[in-house]
C-alpha cells in the first residue's frame, strides 16, 4: 500500500470515529462501505477489519464515559449476555448469506440510521426520572403498578442507578422492559456479526426506547458493550487469519485517534449541523451498497 | 445530594472497578497504537515479516481488552461475593470463547 492510500484511510477513518463517537455510535458503519466501495476489499474481509474498529472505538472512549459516571457496569455485563449470543448466531449464519444479501442488508441498516438520526433520540426524561430530580416525589409513589411488575428482573439484578449531571444534580433512572431490550440487543449482536457494525442501528430502539435509558447512559453503557460484542467475531477473523492486516492498519489508528479525541472536539460543536451532515454521508453511502445488492460490484477505487 | 439506598448499594462499589477498567482501556489502547506505528515504520523499512507481528500483536492487544475488562469485573463481583454477577460475567466469557473458537473448528 502506498502512502497516499495508506493517509486516505487513516485519515477517512478518524473522520468516521470522531463523527460517530460525537453521535454517541461508532464509526463501524462508514468502514465498511470505505474498505468495499473504495479499498476494494471484499465484503467478508472489511467485516473483520471494521470489527476491529468497532473495538477501538469503544476502548478508546471508554475511559471518557466511565470517568464521567455514566457508564452502567452490571447493565453492560447483562446487556452483553444478549449482543455476544447474537453475535455467535450471526457468525454461524454469515456463511449461508450471499454477500449481494448482506449487502442489501447493510443498505438497509444506512437507511434506518440516516431516518433515525433525522428524527433525533428521544430528548425527553421519563416522569420518574423528572420526579426524583426535583426531589419531591418518594420512589415507588409515583410508578404505576404495572410498571412496577415491569422492572422485577431489572430490580433484582439491581441495575437501576443514578448519574451526575454537569450541573452537579444527580439524575436517578430505572430500567425498564429488560426482555424486549435483550431481544432486541440480540438482533444487534447478529447485526454487528454479518455487518461489521457497532449496531447503533438497534440500540438505539433498544435502550432508549425499550429500556427508557437517558440518552447519555444509553450512549455510554451501548459504547462500552460493542466492544465485547465484536471481540468474540474478531477474534474468531485473526485466528483464522482472514484478516488483512495492510488495510487494518491505517483503520484502526485512525479509529482510535478519531474516537479519542473526536468526542471531545466534536460535543462542542455538536447539534443539528453534525447529525444533517452523519444523514447526507449515510444516504450518499446508502446508494452504491444498495446498487451492490443487485449485483452492480461497485468498489475499488484503486 | 445524592440519596444512597439499598438499591443503589452496588453503585458504590462499582466506582473502583470503573476506574480501574480505565487504565486498562488506556493502557490497553496506547499499547495497541505502539505496536500498530511500530508495524508501519518496519513495513515501509522492507521489515515485512517482523512488521506482521507487530501489526498482529496490536490488534490480538486491542481484541483481548474487552475481555480483559470482563475478567477485571469478574474478580470484582467475586470478591463482593455478588453470585448472580459472577455467573452472568462467566457465561458471557463462555460465549465469547466458543465464538473465538468457532472459526477454529469450522475454518
Amino acid at each position: 500500500m502506498c502512502l497516499e492510500q495508506f493517509l486516505f484511510l487513516g485519515a477517512a477513518a478518524t473522520a468516521a470515529s470522531a463523527l460517530g463517537s460525537a453521535l454517541g455510535m461508532a464509526g463501524g458503519i462508514f468502514i465498511v462501505p470505505l474498505l468495499t466501495l473504495c479499498a476494494g476489499a471484499s465484503f467478508p474481509a472489511a467485516v473483520a477489519i471494521s470489527l476491529i474498529s468497532v473495538i477501538a472505538c469503544s476502548c478508546a472512549s471508554a475511559p471518557q464515559f466511565l470517568s464521567a459516571g455514566l457508564t452502567n457496569l452490571r447493565l453492560a455485563v447483562v446487556l452483553e449476555v444478549a449482543t455476544t449470543l447474537g453475535a455467535l448466531a450471526g457468525l454461524l449464519t454469515v456463511g449461508l448469506v450471499r454477500d449481494q444479501v448482506l449487502y442489501g442488508i447493510f443498505a438497509t441498516v444506512l437507511l434506518v440510521s440516516a431516518f433515525q438520526m433525522m428524527s433525533g433520540r428521544r430528548t425527553r426524561d421519563s416522569a420518574i426520572q423528572v420526579g426524583l430530580r426535583l426531589g419531591d416525589l418518594p420512589p415507588g409513589r409515583s410508578r404505576s403498578a404495572a410498571a412496577h411488575r415491569r422492572g422485577r428482573i431489572a430490580r433484582r439484578l439491581r441495575l437501576d442507578s443514578s448519574y451526575r449531571e454537569r450541573d452537579a444534580s444527580t439524575v436517578r433512572y430505572e430500567v425498564a422492559r429488560l426482555p424486549t431490550g435483550l431481544s432486541l440487543m440480540f438482533g444487534a449482536g447478529m447485526l454487528s456479526a454479518l455487518l461489521g457494525i457497532g449496531s447503533g442501528v438497534l440500540k438505539i430502539p433498544a435502550l432508549d426506547a425499550a429500556m427508557r435509558l437517558p440518552i447519555k447512559v444509553s450512549s455510554a453503557t451501548a459504547n462500552l458493550t460493542i466492544g465485547v460484542t465484536a471481540c468474540g467475531t474478531a477474534a474468531a477473523h485473526l485466528i483464522a487469519g482472514d484478516l488483512n492486516l495492510t488495510l487494518a492498519t491505517p483503520i484502526v489508528l485512525g479509529s482510535l485517534t478519531g474516537s479519542a479525541l473526536g468526542a471531545r472536539l466534536l460535543t462542542k460543536l455538536a447539534g443539528t449541523e453534525l447529525r444533517v451532515v452523519f444523514t447526507l454521508v449515510l444516504l450518499a453511502l446508502a446508494i452504491p451498497m444498495t446498487l451492490n445488492a443487485f449485483g452492480a460490484r461497485l468498489g475499488g477505487l484503486w | 445530594m445524592v440519596r444512597r439506598t439499598a438499591v443503589t448499594s452496588g453503585e458504590e462499589l462499582d466506582r473502583p472497578l470503573a476506574r480501574q477498567v480505565v487504565v486498562l482501556m488506556r493502557g490497553g489502547t496506547l499499547a495497541c497504537v505502539v505496536l500498530l506505528i511500530a508495524g508501519t515504520i518496519l513495513t515501509w523499512c522492507d521489515r515485512d515479516q517482523i512488521a506482521r507481528v507487530a501489526i498482529t500483536a496490536g490488534c490480538a492487544v486491542l481484541i483481548s481488552l474487552p475481555v480483559l475488562r470482563l475478567l477485571l469485573m469478574l474478580h470484582a463481583f467475586k470478591r463482593r461475593a455478588d453470585n448472580i454477577y459472577t455467573a452472568i460475567t462467566i457465561l458471557v466469557i463462555a460465549i465469547i470463547a466458543t465464538t473465538a473458537a468457532l472459526l477454529f473448528v469450522h475454518p
